[in-house]
């Protein structure tokens, strides 16, 4: 079995595919990130090798993420390539892939044999990413999974002013305090994500006209991309597998390569 | 005559009372629901200790973050200029302040009268501010304080590689993890803070003698940190400096009676 552990920066995503069965996914994982990396993955590698029962050598793995600089165990391939060959193996003719991720954004341009053409990504500042959301959900007392319910109910999204994740977190609790509704507030605060992510996408991918792949944590929510649809014009999909394990499908498929390659 | 000062930042409210030239009473309390109420109570307890009414003060001039809610004054003023003037009255050798507050960090540079010449301000990013240390300080299990005093016993502080107060702290998370010292994580926490604050100082032209004011002014492992970074000594003044800028309000109160 192959299996792909994206170790990212809040949390860690496992998957195991059997290549001897047309890479079917067998089992995905998730852990958490935050604190120890390196326990929380080792951890992780002896849950699924409990649950599928397999030895230490009918494991391969290979580690990714934005968090897999420190860890100890090898190979590592770099996060943007496994999200590249995560889109390029799962789904046909993509050629912009859009990553909301815990800590940062990721916007890559692939050709029909997926290469990196392009990319942008923002590992500077938090602003705009997942944490940028959570932290406001915190503040507000509800669950992430919780924003479509809320979003979708607003009829005025309240802008955020805040750029940063930290003045966001207490700016909302502000708005609270004004009186402004929670589904205002969660509206504006995804608006935020997508004012955030729109100027990089049309810097990247301006002339292209195809279909814009969404993955990462937050991919999963319809008012993030239907309003990335409304404002760009363009398709906005998901990839056929569960999209925040893209970047771990990915680092399986190469290293599944690589191991064919070496044979 | 009788002049108050009020300074609603984003953490604490601060209050000033001024008879002629001399400050009789001061106050500084963490800001409440909303900045009238936290401008009311700093007020009241700053008067308190004087005996005088708010009737009888001759005029007012409110500043910080939330000085356009503050109900009683008689004017409001940038927190720019306050600090400005704060820091000269207290020693007119002073050229060059650096604040450090709880949301914001500012850099401002005055003349030889106390004018204001030109300013910086980093009101955008966490980092680099009050705001900073305390998720820090959190983070170890230390009262904000604290912080200052326990880096100063850190013989191998750690580095910080990122900006982001969000990545720093997913880096200070492993650091703990790690059973790293909490001298040493928070000396690399204070040097990170300077280092931020250094980047801002360099942007415009400063001239000696220089200050710090502000709540983080307080941390000496900050101050010291910064003031080697920037190959100066700052000079201490002779009251809180989180008061500055209320003083310097009540300084321009004063003039605009």
């Amino acid at each position: 079995m192959i299996c792909g552990i994206d170790v990212g920066s809040i949390l860690i995503k496992a998957i195991v595919l059997d290549e001897k069965n047309s890479n079917d996914i067998v089992l995905q994982e998730i852990g958490k990130s935050i604190g120890n990396p390196e326990e929380s993955v080792t951890t992780l590698i002896n849950n699924i090798r409990k649950k599928l029962r397999l030895k230490k050598r009918d494991l391969q793995i290979a580690f990714t993420g934005r968090n897999c600089e420190n860890l100890t165990m090898n190979p590592k391939i770099a996060e943007l390539n496994c999200l590249a060959e995560g889109i390029h193996t799962s789904s046909d003719h993509n050629r912009i892939i859009v990553d909301i991720g815990g800590f940062t954004n990721k916007i890559i341009k692939i050709d029909e044999t997926g290469r990196i053409m392009d990319y942008l990504m923002n590992n500077i500042c938090s602003s705009g990413s997942g944490v940028f959301i959570s932290l406001i959900c915190k503040s507000l007392g509800i669950d992430i999974m919780e924003i479509d319910t809320y979003a979708f109910k607003s009829e005025h999204p309240h802008p955020i002013s805040s750029q940063c994740s930290i003045f966001a977190e207490t700016e909302v609790i502000y708005l609270m305090n004004e009186g402004k509704q929670i589904e205002d507030i969660v509206a504006g605060a995804c608006k935020s994500i997508t004012g955030r992510l729109i100027p990089l996408i049309l810097k990247i991918g301006r002339e292209i006209n195809q279909v814009l792949m969404l993955t990462g944590g937050l991919a999963k929510s319809e008012f993030i991309k239907q309003d990335l649809m409304e404002q760009l014009h363009i398709e906005v999909k998901n990839p056929s597998i569960d999209p925040i394990f893209t970047c771990a499908y990915g680092c399986a498929r190469s290293l599944q390569n690589t191991s064919k390659e070496e044979i | 005559m009788l002049y108050a000062g009020i300074d609603i930042g984003s953490l604490t409210g601060k209050a000033v009372i001024m008879k002629d030239d001399d400050l009789i009473s001061s106050s500084i309390i963490q800001v409440k629901r909303n900045p009238v109420l936290t401008s009311e109570l700093v007020y009241t307890d700053a008067l308190s200790k004087t005996g005088f009414t708010p009737d009888e003060i001759d005029y007012c001039v409110g500043t910080g973050y939330g000085r356009e809610r503050i109900p009683y004054i008689n004017k409001s003023l940038s927190e720019i200029s306050c600090h400005g003037r704060g820091a000269f009255f207290l020693n007119n050798a002073i050229r060059s302040i650096i604040d450090v507050g709880g949301q914001d960090c500012k850099v401002i540079s005055i003349d030889e009268y106390g004018e204001l010449v030109d300013f910086r301000m980093n009101e955008k990013c966490a980092a680099g501010t009050g705001r900073y240390l305390e998720i820090m300080a959190d983070l170890l299990g230390l009262a904000l304080p604290e912080l200052g005093a326990i880096s100063l016993k850190s013989k191998t502080p750690i580095s910080l590689s990122s900006e982001c107060s969000i990545y720093a702290q997913s880096e200070v998370l492993n650091y703990i993890s790690r059973k790293i010292k909490k001298a040493d994580i928070a000396a690399g926490i204070n040097h990170a803070m300077a280092q931020r604050v250094h980047k801002m100082t360099e942007k415009i032209n400063l001239q000696p003698k220089f200050t710090i004011t502000g709540g983080v002014a307080k941390n000496v492992g900050v101050v010291k940190a910064l003031e080697r970074l920037m190959k100066v000594e700052f000079q201490s003044l002779s009251i809180d400096s989180q008061l500055i800028g209320a003083l310097g309000a009540a300084i321009f109160a004063k003039s605009y009676w």
